[in-house]
């Protein structure tokens, strides 16, 4: 142990372990900025630079950058509450009032996941109107306002599946209703204009498809789960992906070009 | 490319790096978000704190460990019934009973009770117990638990899984 050179091989080692985790040191270079972005996996989307006026929040609002953290918040609590429910019949409204009154911090989570919900329709909504209002959906970013729309829709359906989870009076009335305008979908729909077209009835239109059934019952709890909880938000999570790309390759966050 | 001074991030008017530098026009920002973080860093770990945190439920939907068997003449005067959804055998010599837990304290297995040998014999690793519980051959490393067996006022046998008495302990009727 009485190395003289112990110390020092210590402090290689970890230098060493460090080196390969961080590969560039921290000199404040405008190249060092640049590779700060480029090189770590969750910011190379962004763009390495940001024009001076895209930092200013009185014209982007940051109801993007705002509504990517509630989602966030969401998937995280989503999670937890996961933990709890069982997207059965007989369960579901149980599990629920177990989460309200008896689960270690369940009532907070459902109340975050729900409130956030609604927070994330409002800022998805004032994040498009803002785009309408400085034209940011304008050529060359014409392609990243169509992901966008579809994110609004994305971020529709969530908020839409997530209604009939508690399996409750509202959530299961909220759904009826919903899913009985499906049968009024053009050409898909068994009463929508040119259904007979198609053949269409009640158990073979685009309502049955979704709810898996003729009627809202145990097929369409478990449907409205999984697109809820898996299929929605791995499909937002990849346009997402697309949406903050295109920011950087369209020249970068609003402002003129 | 080479780095000149000018290069350098002087983001203070003083020309000092804000990164590495802790200077009296920093120092509220820097506590309010030593603040923040500290609240956040707080909620979490009480979050998922053992025994009280979120994944400790505190009601449970499991069956109850106390439970009535009913009165002593149901079982026969020299038997081993099993109660299988309870997961316990009801031994009975005679005037004296016992409640035998039938899981082996080998690995867990469910042990069966064979009438023509008048023994317990586990079917995974072949352990083997006495009527009265005591492991004579295998692996098992003890006893069968034994759990508390009282009659009640109504004059029912009442089994109580959450408390294990000793070997030789045995309710006599």
């Amino acid at each position: 142990m009485k190395d003289p050179n112990l110390k020092d091989k210590i402090k290689e080692t970890v230098e060493d372990i460090w080196g390969s985790v961080f590969r560039h040191g921290y000199k404040d270079t405008p190249r060092n900025r640049i590779l700060q972005i480029i090189s770590n996996v969750w910011l190379h989307l962004h763009p390495a630079r940001v024009r001076e006026h895209g930092t200013k929040l009185r014209f982007t609002w940051c109801m993007g950058g705002i509504t990517f953290f509630v989602f966030l918040v969401e998937v995280v609590t989503g999670i937890l509450l996961m933990f709890y429910y069982t997207p059965d019949v007989n369960k579901a409204f149980a599990d629920t009032m177990d989460l309200m009154y008896t689960v270690p911090f369940g009532r907070l989570m459902r109340n975050v996941h729900r409130w956030g919900a609604h927070a994330m329709v409002i800022t998805v909504s004032i994040h498009m109107f803002r785009v309408f209002l400085t034209g940011s959906y304008k050529p060359p970013r014409r392609f990243n306002w169509v992901i966008g729309v579809f994110l609004l829709l994305l971020t529709f359906l969530l908020s839409f599946t997530g209604y009939l989870l508690p399996w409750d009076q509202l959530g299961y009335w909220a759904i009826t209703v919903g899913m009985n305008m499906g049968r009024a979908t053009p050409l898909f729909g068994h009463e929508g204009p040119f259904s007979q077209f198609l053949g269409m009835t009640a158990n073979n239109d685009i309502r049955f498809s979704l709810v898996g059934g003729t009627t809202i019952a145990a097929p369409a709890l478990l449907r409205a789960y999984v697109w809820h909880c898996i299929a929605i938000p791995v499909i937002a999570t990849a346009l997402m992906i697309v949406h903050f790309w295109r920011i950087r390759k369209d020249g970068g966050i609003s402002g003129r070009l | 490319m080479e780095t000149t001074e000018k290069d350098r991030c002087d983001t203070s008017e003083t020309g000092e790096n804000i990164w590495f530098t802790f200077s009296r026009r920093h120092i509220l920002s820097l506590a309010g978000w030593g603040l923040f973080f500290a609240a956040l860093g707080g909620y979490l770990i009480r979050f998922f704190w053992f025994k009280h945190g979120f994944f400790y439920p505190k009601v449970l939907f499991e069956p109850s460990p106390k439970f009535t068997i009913g009165e002593p003449k149901i079982f026969a005067e020299h038997s081993v019934t099993k109660l299988k959804s309870r997961r316990v055998f009801i031994v009975r010599n005679g005037d004296r009973f016992k409640a035998l837990s039938v899981v082996c304290t080998h690995l867990g297995c469910a042990v069966e009770f064979s009438e023509k040998k008048d023994i317990f014999e586990c079917p995974c690793h072949g352990s083997k117990y006495y009527r009265n519980g005591i492991n004579f051959a295998g692996p098992a490393p003890r006893p069968l638990d034994n759990f508390e067996i009282v009659l009640d006022y109504t004059g029912r046998l009442v089994v109580d899984k959450s408390k294990s008495v000793s070997v030789e302990t045995e309710l006599i009727v």
